[in-house]
């Protein structure tokens, strides 16, 4: 052998991966380190577009896992205004690391939970998850008798998963400057009221993300030594950017460092792989195709290229799979397929709450 | 503060609305469980598929063609269609508003961990739950019109006639008075809301289960699996609490 080159597959080359094939046939992107089952119960959570990966995973018959289902009498469209279904459990998006540190810690009694509340017009919001209940929380104790149950919700979900889907979103966060609680979003947005001298703008960097990541991780498998972890990166760019840079920077460095410890903490643990949607939707040999008109939101045939690359790579990975067994009564509840049923519905995206204050 | 029905002239005449539990109170009334004084009663509905055969048309309760021969039965061939002001009390009997989904659904998620519901999710819920009953809605806007109505729902399923674990998985839950009572109450809201009175099936007769007490079932529920239809006791036990209902609200109007 003259060098390393020599003999690597046709995937390892640009010209023929990339250059001489049209975008649709660009494949074996990812190589995963693991089989995701059909009869894995998998838990998705992080920024708006961990919802897409649910969806698409219930709808080909994957064992979506609702842990906080909404009662079987609660209609379609109400669970979902309600947030149920939305993800694994009702946290609302996930959108950095601290966040999700916070909500694995805080579930698992390893941090205390979080006294401050936000109130507006006689009701109440949780700081950490503000749109989670449309109108706000009738009281202070509703509101944290819900938040006990979500860590009730959280704690199982993590106890019976086999794999969690975490979507890295944002570097870029608010929090409370006294308590170093941070924040679903910026105060004064969604909910709560901005105080410049109580809220800190923070745009984490790499170091700290990775540190984030991985003391999650750490409490994920010590609750649940079996799990394994599927990274992936939001394609969404920012929505509005408080670093004073441009956003359209200001993406490419959030999006790129997340990128960075998406990879790191994949090469670092054999349980932890990285699934490269972002890339499958952004970069230039996909030409933007996927994206709205507004160069921002993935369209239904981006999502849908994604995970018939996720399926067939899992596939040339390890070969296809039957139809899922699944036992009489381990069916998902009603709740469960209340996502499937609105798959086609939009996401939910807190961070859209900032176009309202963009002009 | 919900609205109240309106008031009952003490001796007015009485309507017994619904489905297949109509039977049970007709059944009350001859066997002479039921004392309604010099009121006279009729009856007005049709079985429970054919009850999605009632429409709401020009502020009266009007049957398709297809029922019209069962409610002409039913009611005597007294009225062939019914309006808010053709009787001094509406008494909506069973009319396909089964608590039983309510109860179960709510109390099963409850006994989870993660199975708190806000105050405005449990809004939404038992909006949407009673506003899909055809006959919920035909009692607003009975009450919209005027007219005074007492709404007895269908009773919980019967002790010791489910079958199959299946039917008793779905059908039975645990309960406390307690909690019964609160999801009565919140079913009572929303009925106050809509201008009317519902009538809560009385704890005495419910087991620990939720479900109806076996000496209120049919007498021949468990050779026909019937877990839905009770006894003329247990309707004289309802029409009973329904009139004691409407004469308070009456005597309160009266002050």
């Amino acid at each position: 052998m003259k060098n390393p080159y020599q003999g690597l597959q046709p995937h390892a080359f640009w010209k023929s991966a990339v250059g001489s094939v049209s975008p649709f046939q660009i494949g074996g992107l990812w190589q995963p380190k693991f089989q995701v089952f059909k009869t894995d119960k998998i838990v998705t959570a992080g920024s708006c577009f961990a919802q897409h990966i649910g969806r698409a995973l219930a709808a080909r018959g994957y064992q979506w896992f609702n842990a906080e289902p909404a009662p079987t009498l609660m209609l379609a469209k109400d669970a979902e205004a309600f947030n149920y279904g939305i993800f694994s459990f009702r946290t609302g998006n996930i959108y950095t690391t601290r966040m999700l540190r916070q909500w694995i810690e805080q579930a698992h009694g390893l941090a205390d939970d979080p006294t401050e509340v936000w109130q507006k017009a006689g009701r109440y919001f949780d700081p950490l998850r503000p749109v989670i209940e449309p109108q706000g929380f009738a009281s202070e104790d509703e509101l944290l008798a819900s938040r006990q149950a979500l860590y009730a919700a959280i704690r199982k979900a993590v106890s019976k998963a086999n794999l969690i889907v975490f979507t890295l979103g944002l570097t870029e966060s608010w929090a409370n400057r006294e308590s170093g609680l941070e924040y679903a979003s910026c105060p004064g947005t969604a909910a709560g009221k901005y105080d410049a001298d109580l809220h800190e703008f923070r745009n984490h960097r790499p170091d700290a993300i990775q540190a984030d990541l991985e003391a999650a991780i750490g409490v994920l498998r010590k609750a649940n030594p079996k799990l394994k972890i599927l990274l992936t990166v939001s394609p969404v760019p920012l929505t509005a950017t408080a670093s004073g840079q441009h956003v359209l920077p200001a993406t490419t460095y959030s999006k790129s460092v997340l990128r960075a410890v998406a990879g790191m903490v994949a090469e670092d643990h054999d349980f932890v792989d990285y699934f490269p949607s972002y890339e499958i939707i952004t970069a230039p040999a996909f030409r933007g195709m996927f994206y709205a008109p507004n160069m921002r939101s993935v369209v239904p045939e981006g999502v849908s290229f994604v995970m018939q690359n996720f399926f067939a790579d899992q596939k040339t990975a390890f070969g296809g799979q039957g139809k899922p067994t699944v036992k009489s009564g381990a069916k998902g509840s009603k709740g469960d397929r209340v996502t499937a049923r609105n798959q086609h519905n939009d996401v939910k995206c807190e961070e859209e709450l900032l176009n309202a204050f963009a002009s | 503060m919900p609205s109240q029905a309106k008031s009952l002239p003490p001796r007015g005449d009485i309507c017994i609305f619904g489905d297949s539990h109509i039977a049970s109170v007709q059944r009350a009334l001859q066997g002479k469980l039921i004392d309604t004084g010099r009121r006279k009663v009729t009856f007005w509905g049709a079985d429970g598929p054919s009850f999605r055969a009632l429409r709401w048309h020009r502020g009266r309760i009007v049957p398709d063609a297809s029922v019209r021969d069962m409610v002409r039965k039913i009611s005597g061939g007294s009225h062939e269609d019914l309006g808010p002001q053709d009787f001094d009390l509406f008494i909506f009997y069973g009319a396909r508003l089964r608590p039983h989904e309510f109860f179960t659904s709510i109390l099963k998620h409850q006994r989870q961990p993660e199975g708190q519901l806000s105050s405005a999710a449990m809004q939404a819920i038992v909006s949407r739950w009673t506003n899909k009953t055809r006959a919920w809605r035909f009692a607003q806007a009975f009450a919209d019109a005027g007219a005074t109505v007492m709404f007895v729902p269908a009773s919980l399923p019967s002790q010791n006639v489910l079958d199959s674990q299946g039917e008793k998985e779905q059908l039975a839950v645990r309960s406390t008075k307690a909690e019964r009572a609160a999801l009565w109450r919140i079913l009572g809201d929303e009925a106050a809301n809509a201008g009317f009175t519902l009538i809560p099936q009385p704890d005495e007769s419910v087991t620990s289960d939720t479900l109806t007490k076996a000496e209120y079932a049919t007498s021949d529920a468990r050779a026909n699996n019937d877990w839905v239809h009770k006894s003329p006791e247990f309707a004289a036990l309802m029409v009973a609490s329904a009139l004691h209902k409407a004469e308070s609200i009456s005597a309160m109007a009266a002050e």
